[in-house]
């Protein structure tokens, strides 16, 4: 028989992580993993920012926070977006992994929201006199934020945990026209908010010496992503898997 | 408050960020770690009891 | 039921009409017991204060009335009778305000004194961004009632899942008004808001229409 599976090995490993004993092995043997790589990499990062990188020609010390701000900021987007695209592929095919990647996303990226919110008001204070200012990018990172609480509470006020999972990803959806107001909005307003200086392509605006603590540290939050990730999503399925017969096997083999 | 943070110059507002930013991981990480920890308590308890 | 109804309606009438009177008699002193305000803010504010003051009256019959009807269950004659009362009553009258009372263009459209006395030559583009805006804002009501359709008590979760999804909408509609202000062209904005009010009509329906079926016997 030929079916997609036999060729694709990647797809094959996709179906198998739907296995729910699968995934929780799976779990439970790389987030140690991506753990301690994320803590090595957070520590690197942040040598790197804080206490080797020269301070600032015009912004003096406290231009350093960007090094947290902006990744997360990244990250605030990102997982947005993977949320989104999990929860899609649990309204079109029900897959209940889906589902549970979709509702173990919105936690995490609604801190790494918060996150980008608190630090960008205290880089502002000191940079342009005010914590806050109703500007494109700043409004629509604070709906981001309303966003992924929606989201939380959409899905936890159904009584049923499918189906608040499924209204849930409806709303993920419906709020993914936010996302390119946040990323575009620098290049549409000149207002509070800064431009752009790392591009994807080309060459970015920015001193290496600030550039590698940048990218070590956005790195490292995707790690922290990863982790925290299946730290949640293991949880939520051993809860709706408890009665089950190889959630025994598997508690009684690490007690 | 803000008074005494904007008093304390730059590494001020560096150190609260660094603190918010850590505790928020913290809260983050602490809850789901909890209800594992303790839901896998429960069905040891259960498994026990069955068997004994 | 409808003594009931005539019972509130007293109550509410005594209560309301306690309630304007100070705001009708006294208005500076009302303002100056809540704000610390500027004599030129204070002398602006005044006559609001009487207007809000003297409907209250009005208020308190309408709302309960209103809202008894819809417990009732005829929401078809209170929607006929709120859209008349609009178009053939407070539009015209507002009309009337402005030019009888000579408090010109702020009184008769609260929403422009609301916006701190709104330079006219800004109205055009409020006006056809706000209605552009608003269908769309619709649709998102429209998805956000289906998402909560079926759950008990959802009004701060409402109010969570509708307000970010205004937010583009918004966004769009005050920086046509801002392009204006500067000097520039409005287009791009309010096409960049039409297109999100197209979108959000096409996509209205069956997100709602999912939304419905969720937990019923026709899941999505």
């Amino acid at each position: 028989m030929r079916s997609a599976y036999a060729v694709n090995p990647l797809l094959r490993w996709f179906h198998q992580l739907g296995s729910p004993p699968y995934f929780h092995a799976f779990a439970t043997r790389w987030m140690p993993w991506f753990g301690f790589a994320a803590l090595l990499l957070t520590a690197i990062g942040l040598y790197l920012g804080f206490v080797v990188a020269p301070a600032d020609y015009l912004q003096g010390e406290s231009y350093r926070i960007i090094f947290i701000h902006v990744p997360s900021a990244w990250m605030s987007m990102f997982i947005y977006a993977l949320m989104a695209l999990n929860g899609a592929i649990a309204l079109i095919w029900r897959i209940k992994l889906s589902e549970i990647l979709f509702l173990s996303c919105a936690p995490i990226g609604a801190m790494f929201t918060a996150v980008t919110l608190i630090t960008g008001m205290l880089w502002g204070k000191p940079t342009w006199g005010t914590y806050w200012e109703w500007d494109a990018r700043l409004t629509s990172e604070l709906a981001l934020l309303f966003l992924y609480f929606g989201v939380i509470g959409l899905a936890s006020a159904y009584e049923d945990a499918r189906q608040g999972a499924r209204a849930a990803a409806v709303l993920a959806l419906v709020g993914v026209v936010n996302l390119p107001i946040i990323h575009f909005s620098v290049i549409w307003w000149n207002t509070l908010h800064q431009g752009d200086t790392v591009k994807l392509i080309g060459k970015s605006s920015i001193h290496p010496s600030m550039l590698w603590p940048l990218l070590i540290l956005a790195t490292a939050a995707k790690l922290y992503f990863v982790f925290a990730l299946l730290l949640r999503a293991r949880g939520t399925l051993l809860e709706q898997e408890r009665a089950k017969h190889w959630v025994r096997d598997a508690i009684g083999e690490r007690g | 408050m803000l008074d005494w943070l904007e008093m304390q110059g730059h590494w001020g507002y560096i150190t609260t960020a660094l603190i918010v930013t850590a505790l928020l991981i913290a809260a983050d990480l602490i809850p789901p770690w909890l209800r594992e920890r303790r839901l896998r308590a429960q069905i040891r308890a259960r498994m026990r009891r069955e068997q004994g | 039921m409808s003594r009931w109804a005539w019972d509130v309606v007293k109550v509410a009438l005594v209560v309301m009409g306690l309630l304007g009177l100070p705001m009708v008699l006294m208005p500076e002193a009302v303002l100056s017991s809540i704000y610390r305000l500027q004599p030129e803010t204070l002398e602006v504010a005044l006559w609001p204060l009487r207007l809000v003051g003297l409907s209250m009256v009005f208020e308190a019959v309408g709302t309960v009335l209103q809202n008894a009807l819809l417990g009732a269950g005829d929401t078809r004659r209170v929607m006929l009778t709120t859209i008349a009362s609009q178009w053939l009553l407070f539009l015209p009258i507002a009309y009337m305000m402005g030019p009888f009372f000579g408090l010109g263009l702020t009184a008769a459209t609260p929403l422009l004194a609301l916006l701190l006395k709104l330079p006219v030559k800004l109205l055009p583009v409020m006006l056809i961004a706000l209605a552009i805006g608003s269908f769309g804002a619709t649709q998102i009501g429209l998805i956000a009632a289906a998402l909560t359709a079926r759950l008990r008590r959802s009004g701060i979760l409402l109010a969570i899942i509708v307000l970010p999804l205004y937010l583009p909408l918004l966004i769009f509609g005050s920086g046509a008004v801002d392009a204006v202000r500067l000097g520039d062209s409005p287009r791009a904005a309010l096409l960049l808001l039409a297109a999100q009010t197209l979108l959000l009509t096409t996509l209205a329906a069956p997100a709602a229409a999912a939304g419905l079926r969720i937990g019923s016997d026709n899941p999505p």
